[in-house]
């Protein structure tokens, strides 16, 4: 396995060397992104959502087609309050999943769960395929809610690792004892397991698509082993079109990354449903359109992607 | 959602700081020590990345990542979400080493940096150096692991910070303050020139308008009858405490402006913009002994990360990364 990947990598590396990267738009017809649609995207999103940014990684690892400053995007320390396997049972038990690309590999891309379904509770924290109201020339702004409706209601839970720091003032402080250190012992059934990710978003040049990688943290902020990591894909996904490997833009460390190989397909089914809706989609709201796509796969990884601005010019 | 509305005076507590160490900082400094440190174990100067708190149910960072091990004549990295904090690293030859190290000396004599910092009128300048930071580490490089701990000084003195009251700040702000303070905030955090600066006032004036000025500028805050609140980026998440940068910023603005009682403004994020909800509105009470401004005087200070009552020193638990996965060894190994 690891033979083969590497070879297909050198593989991939030369391809990449010797083809020239996409100048010319493919976007409505293959749902592929230039370089510098890439960029333009990139900007968009950070701009519309300031908790990504871009960044220019290890300079040994820049790539010359891309700006020197603007080589991939990240969004650190996003929150995953529980693990996508346990999730999952629940979707399970509503019977409520969409696959959206049953292709012949088995590998079709699945929107975790039906509009009936989110009514529940549970549900609200999680993006949902179905309800990006791409039909509507109107604003969109049905996902803000998503993070908004989860917080009011997880708010009672505890938060782990809280060491809070009494000053006691007068007798202590020559003391040899640090007896002024008052921690917070969360109820044993009360902690909140939160594991952080470091998402980003880097730009393949092989498949012309955005690829996303995931740096996983523990509940004390030490850094998750690479499978681990999987615990927080669907479960469709994860070993399929899951794979860990080394970052493109990071000299160390090995990184979980959503494979780019069918990207492009549902980008441009994703778009065709738009098309036919009247709506033509802004190469520049590539990104929000991926990332929505991206959550099916990393359902309780919740990065930001609010979209409440329109995702393109309505044709009617 | 909102915190507690107690009243009664309190002994504040703050919400410590986890550190967020990247594999990637291990491995930058395990190249730093095989190409360029040899077995130097000077202290040398690395920096940090802090952020305000993003989302409700998780704090906000401060990571190593490898541009920490970049000097700084060099460094440019830095953004709204990166904010650089100045810190000291001695990295130590081997474990015995570094169990030896006088760890509370050596956080004292941080803690008197940072001392020296507010009363030399440097913090006014340069305010993120009220969060400088510590770490001390030893790269154990035949076994591919780095042990490490990061320590955040905070100076104790022999009388104690009193929270007077703590909010939301959507309960104390009126919707027009709201408002303007949102505005406000979001121009400072889209400026390169200001965004990477964690303290700051905000200056509402009687028509309820909000404007955010640098620590320099106190002068221009100090006419009229507006209210002015202290305001940080609060990586805490936690509703009844504000965040560990609050302790040094009271001992600042009472040693440096003569302030005793301090009204604070914690900034909280939501979606990279003001979370009014999140971020808080407190009062604190704090006047500094006599005897701390002999200029030989080193000041108490805690702030190793994880540090619980009763723990001895000795038996401190150590971090560690592990860097197996860059052992060139062990990738051979998985091939076959």
């Amino acid at each position: 396995m690891q033979v083969k990947q590497k070879v297909y990598e050198l593989y991939k590396g030369t391809v990449e060397r010797v083809t020239g990267p996409r100048t010319v738009s493919a976007f409505l017809e293959k749902g592929v992104l230039s370089v510098a649609e890439f960029t333009l995207a990139g900007d968009n999103l950070v701009s519309k959502c300031p908790t990504w940014s871009w960044e220019a990684g290890d300079p040994s690892k820049k790539k010359p087609y891309l700006p020197p400053d603007k080589q991939f995007l990240v969004t650190r320390n996003v929150p995953c309050l529980r693990r996508a396997v346990s999730l999952e049972e629940e979707y399970d038990a509503e019977g409520a999943e969409v696959v959206l690309d049953d292709d012949e590999d088995g590998e079709g891309w699945l929107a975790t769960h039906g509009v009936q379904a989110s009514k529940a509770k549970e549900e609200e924290d999680i993006p949902s395929m179905d309800t990006l109201d791409i039909g509507k020339a109107e604003e969109i702004k049905s996902i803000p809610s998503y993070f908004g409706a989860g917080e009011k209601q997880d708010e009672e839970e505890d938060i782990p690792d809280m060491d809070t720091y009494e000053d006691t003032g007068d007798d202590s402080i020559a003391s040899t004892q640090p007896s002024y250190f008052v921690t917070e012992e969360p109820e044993d059934d009360n902690i909140l397991r939160t594991r952080t990710y470091d998402v980003s978003i880097t730009y393949d040049k092989y498949y012309q698509t955005p690829r996303v990688w995931l740096t996983g943290y523990d509940e004390s902020r030490m850094p998750l082993k690479p499978e681990l990591v999987f615990e927080d894909i669907s479960q469709d996904h994860a070993r399929k079109t899951v794979t860990i490997e080394d970052h493109p833009h990071f000299l160390a460390g090995k990184h979980a990354s959503v494979h780019p190989c069918k990207h492009a397909a549902v980008m441009k089914k994703i778009i065709d449903v738009l098309m036919s809706r009247g709506v033509e989609p802004e190469v520049d709201k590539y990104l929000f359109i991926f990332l929505k796509f991206m959550a099916s796969v990393i359902p309780t990884i919740e990065y930001d992607y609010t979209m409440d601005f329109d995702l393109g010019s309505a044709s009617r | 959602m909102a915190a507690k509305a107690e009243g009664r005076p309190r002994p504040l507590k703050v919400e410590a700081i986890t550190s967020c160490v990247e594999v990637g900082f291990g491995d930058a400094l395990r190249r730093l020590k095989l190409d360029v440190l040899g077995t130097d174990d000077s202290p040398i100067p690395i920096t940090g990345y802090y952020t305000p708190c993003t989302h409700a149910k998780v704090s906000g960072l401060f990571r190593l990542c490898p541009e920490s091990l970049v000097p700084s004549s060099v460094n440019s990295f830095g953004s709204r979400n990166n904010c650089p904090v100045m810190g000291t690293l001695i990295n130590t030859n081997n474990m015995r080493g570094f169990q030896n190290l006088d760890m509370a000396h050596l956080l004292r004599e941080e803690a008197k940096k940072i001392l020296h910092d507010i009363m030399s009128g440097k913090i006014e300048g340069d305010p993120s150096l009220l969060l400088r930071f510590l770490v001390i580490s030893f790269a154990d490089l035949k076994n591919w692991k780095i042990y490490y701990n990061v320590a955040f000084p905070s100076i104790v003195f022999n009388s104690r910070m009193t929270l007077l009251s703590l909010h939301s700040a959507s309960q104390v702000l009126s919707q027009e303050e709201a408002t303007s303070l949102s505005k406000s905030l979001k121009e400072w955090r889209s400026s390169n020139e200001t965004t990477v600066l964690p303290f700051f006032l905000v200056d509402i004036s009687s028509n309820s308008s909000a404007t955010i000025r640098q620590l320099k500028d106190l002068k221009d805050c100090q006419d009229s009858n507006q209210k002015l609140l202290f305001g940080f980026y609060d990586h805490g998440c936690h509703q009844d405490y504000p965040g560990w940068a609050l302790r040094n910023y009271i001992t600042f603005l009472n040693l440096r402006w003569k302030i005793e009682k301090v009204r604070f403004f914690c900034y909280r994020e939501k979606r990279g913009g003001l979370d009014l909800q999140k971020s808080l509105i407190g009062e604190s009470l704090f006047s500094a002994p006599n005897g701390w401004d002999d200029p030989d005087y080193v000041p108490e200070a805690i702030g190793w990360e994880g540090e619980k009552p009763g723990d001895e020193r000795k038996e401190k638990k150590l971090k560690e990364i592990n860097l197996e996965s860059m052992n060139p060894a062990s990738q051979d190994e998985e091939k076959q």
